[in-house]
């Protein structure tokens, strides 16, 4: 178990310092210098080395990096070139927003992707297991900033039921507002990726059952629903886990296009408008701080794993 | 991932391949998405023999609603919304087969060499994979478009990119699973050196898994054009796109909701055709046993 952990702690260490050297190397290939992009091409040149030296942009290469991972380590990546606020600011402002969605659009996937799964699995041929598969296909072809604009057309502009734009509510202030607001871009989400993971847990159950400690099971006279239960869901949870831990980690990132669709003030539309504004040390500040997420989420996945599963605890 | 590649047997190669045609062909949904595949290549390519009107040509009035003259409509600047979509079509599929020849392109070497060559050279390739798989892939693609500059090449690379990863991991698994087996100790006992028993002996005997993640990464790439498109940042206008026109209907939801119809089943349409043809490859090359490994089509939550 501890070698295990400590190879993978290990890995995540030097895939962490990897990323970090990316995201901060991401500037220099940049078209256009961010102190002139700041000042305007009039400026002059002892003008653009004040910048430059404020910004931390002169001294050598590895000095620039040396410095800049210091200070991200202190938590200053340093201030927006827009707004001029700190960069962290910047990201704890929207964090909650982003974390709000996340949370919703799991709690969704699981709640449809568990029982879809365990139906498609087990009763294949029935009804609601044929119902069901179509379900999953539909899931897997429908991009999920349509199926937004979609449900925006439909219950928002013809039906007016809920609002079109989706503010952030926080939840903890009124679990309402909360749920409207967030209702539709966690559903656009949890479609696809509820597709997704249904489809994993569905092989993986249907693979366990066919498995001899399930006919153990079954002969000893153990009830079908313990079976399923405590032998079969069990051991077919394990790759579903792998899925979920990648998607939670997407979903920080990775939801750029659904927020635009309904304006939700999240990180992945703070970094899109970073991008076009070239406001690169927010750009470099929210891509560390996700891929540092994302590798943290899946270090704690294989740990969960490794609990969950002697077999790999012992190897 | 039950893809695991064939064993080579007595049977000619040749024969193999048409066995697992035959697999293929006789997955009936399999068959429906080659069809539709190549029914929209098909109007791609004939686009200009196909579409009623010029996609750029504002000939209409604004915004209208399906009708006779017009079968889908028109756009918010009167041009055919029918024809825009039949244009459209192609650059969803330069995306998505570029996006696939990258990944393969730069993903299947990566693979081969970390799995054949093992030690440093698969620490480092797989440290390089696990830091890709980190960036979610729309994000990836939003940096790689601003670092690149935008542009239909460069809209393809940052796409591909994306896919590398995926290519990487299924060419190392499956190269891991058959190194040392006997006819590969063969090949290198008869003086084959290791380039070219990576690229005669190895590379064919790992192509199944390959084959159906150049599919499954087509349909991601085609929902991924379509969002950086609906960012404003996927192929760059005058030329229709699917994702583009998603973009345009969104301003003008309550003028015309129809609009945002038909672009979005183009690419349901497109993406299902692609998962079909996917499920389709995994059944011939597994062999036709019933049971199927899951791969994910995922387009991630774009």
């Amino acid at each position: 178990m501890y070698g295990h952990l400590v190879r993978r702690l290990l890995q995540f260490a030097v895939v962490l310092v990897l990323g970090s050297i990316a995201v901060w190397a991401f500037t220099f290939a940049l078209p256009g210098d961010p102190a002139t992009v700041l000042l305007g091409s009039d400026a002059s040149e002892s003008e653009l080395a004040a910048t430059r030296a404020r910004l931390g942009l002169d001294g050598s290469i590895v000095q620039q990096y040396l410095s800049w991972i210091g200070h991200a380590v202190g938590g200053d990546l340093g201030a927006s070139y827009y707004s001029g606020q700190p960069v962290v600011r910047e990201l704890l402002d929207r964090i909650p927003a982003t974390i709000q969605l996340a949370g919703f659009a799991m709690t969704l996937t699981l709640l449809i992707a568990v029982p879809v799964g365990i139906v498609v699995a087990l009763r294949p041929h029935s009804v609601a297991g044929r119902v069901l598969q179509g379900y999953l296909t539909a899931g897997l072809a429908v991009p999920t900033f349509w199926l937004g604009l979609l449900l925006i057309i439909v219950l928002a502009v013809q039906l007016q039921w809920l609002p079109a734009a989706s503010d952030f509510v926080p939840i903890w202030r009124d679990p309402a507002g909360a749920v409207t607001a967030t209702i539709l871009p966690a559903v656009a989400i949890a479609v696809h990726t509820s597709s997704v993971t249904a489809r994993f847990l569905a092989t993986s159950l249907g693979e366990v059952m066919g498995k001899d400690y399930i006919r153990t099971a079954r002969a000893k006279g153990v009830p079908e629903r313990d079976v399923i239960r405590r032998h079969a869901l069990r051991n077919a949870s394990l790759p579903t886990v792998t899925i979920v831990g990648l998607q939670l980690g997407s979903f920080l990132g990775g939801t750029v296009v659904i927020e635009a669709v309904f304006n939700y003030p999240g990180l992945g539309r703070l970094l899109y408008t970073a991008i076009g504004e070239r406001d690169y040390a927010l750009v470099q500040g929210g891509v560390l701080f996700v891929v540092a997420t994302f590798l943290l989420l899946n270090l704690l996945v294989d740990v969960f794993y490794a609990v969950l599963d002697p077999r790999i605890r012992l190897t | 991932m039950s893809a695991a590649p064939n064993p080579p047997t007595s049977a000619p190669a040749g024969r193999r391949r048409l066995a697992a045609l035959r697999r293929f062909a006789r997955s009936r949904s399999a068959v429906v998405g080659a069809a539709g595949l190549l029914l929209l290549v098909a109007v791609a390519l004939l686009a200009p023999l196909v579409a009623p009107f010029d996609p750029a040509a504002q000939d209409g009035e604004p915004l209208l609603g399906p009708s006779g003259a017009h079968l889908l409509g028109t756009d918010q600047l009167g041009r055919d919304i029918l024809s825009r979509l039949i244009y459209g079509a192609r650059a969803s599929l330069i995306a998505a087969a570029g996006a696939a020849a990258v990944g393969a392109g730069i993903g299947v070497p990566l693979g081969l060499l970390a799995g054949y060559l093992g030690r440093w050279v698969d620490a480092v390739a797989m440290r390089l994979v696990d830091l890709l798989l980190a960036v979610p892939g729309i994000l990836l693609a939003l940096v790689m478009i601003v670092v690149l500059g935008p542009g239909r090449f460069n809209l393809i690379l940052a796409i591909g990119i994306g896919a590398v990863p995926e290519f990487a991991r299924l060419t190392r698994v499956a190269t891991l699973g058959i190194r040392d087996r006997d006819f590969v100790l063969a090949a290198r006992g008869m003086g084959a050196s290791t380039p070219d028993t990576m690229l005669r002996t190895v590379l064919p005997n790992v192509l199944g898994p390959i084959v159906i993640q150049v599919v499954v990464t087509a349909s991601m790439a085609v929902v991924v054009e379509a969002g950086l498109a609906f960012l404003g940042l996927g192929t760059p206008p005058p030329a229709p796109s699917w994702g583009g026109m998603l973009q345009d209907a969104r301003s003008y939801l309550y003028q015309s909701p129809s609009y945002g119809l038909f672009p979005g089943l183009c690419l349901v349409a497109t993406v299902f055709c692609l998962d079909r043809i996917g499920r389709g490859l995994q059944l011939a090359v597994s062999g036709g046993s019933q049971h199927l490994g899951t791969r994910v089509t995922s387009g991630g939550a774009v």
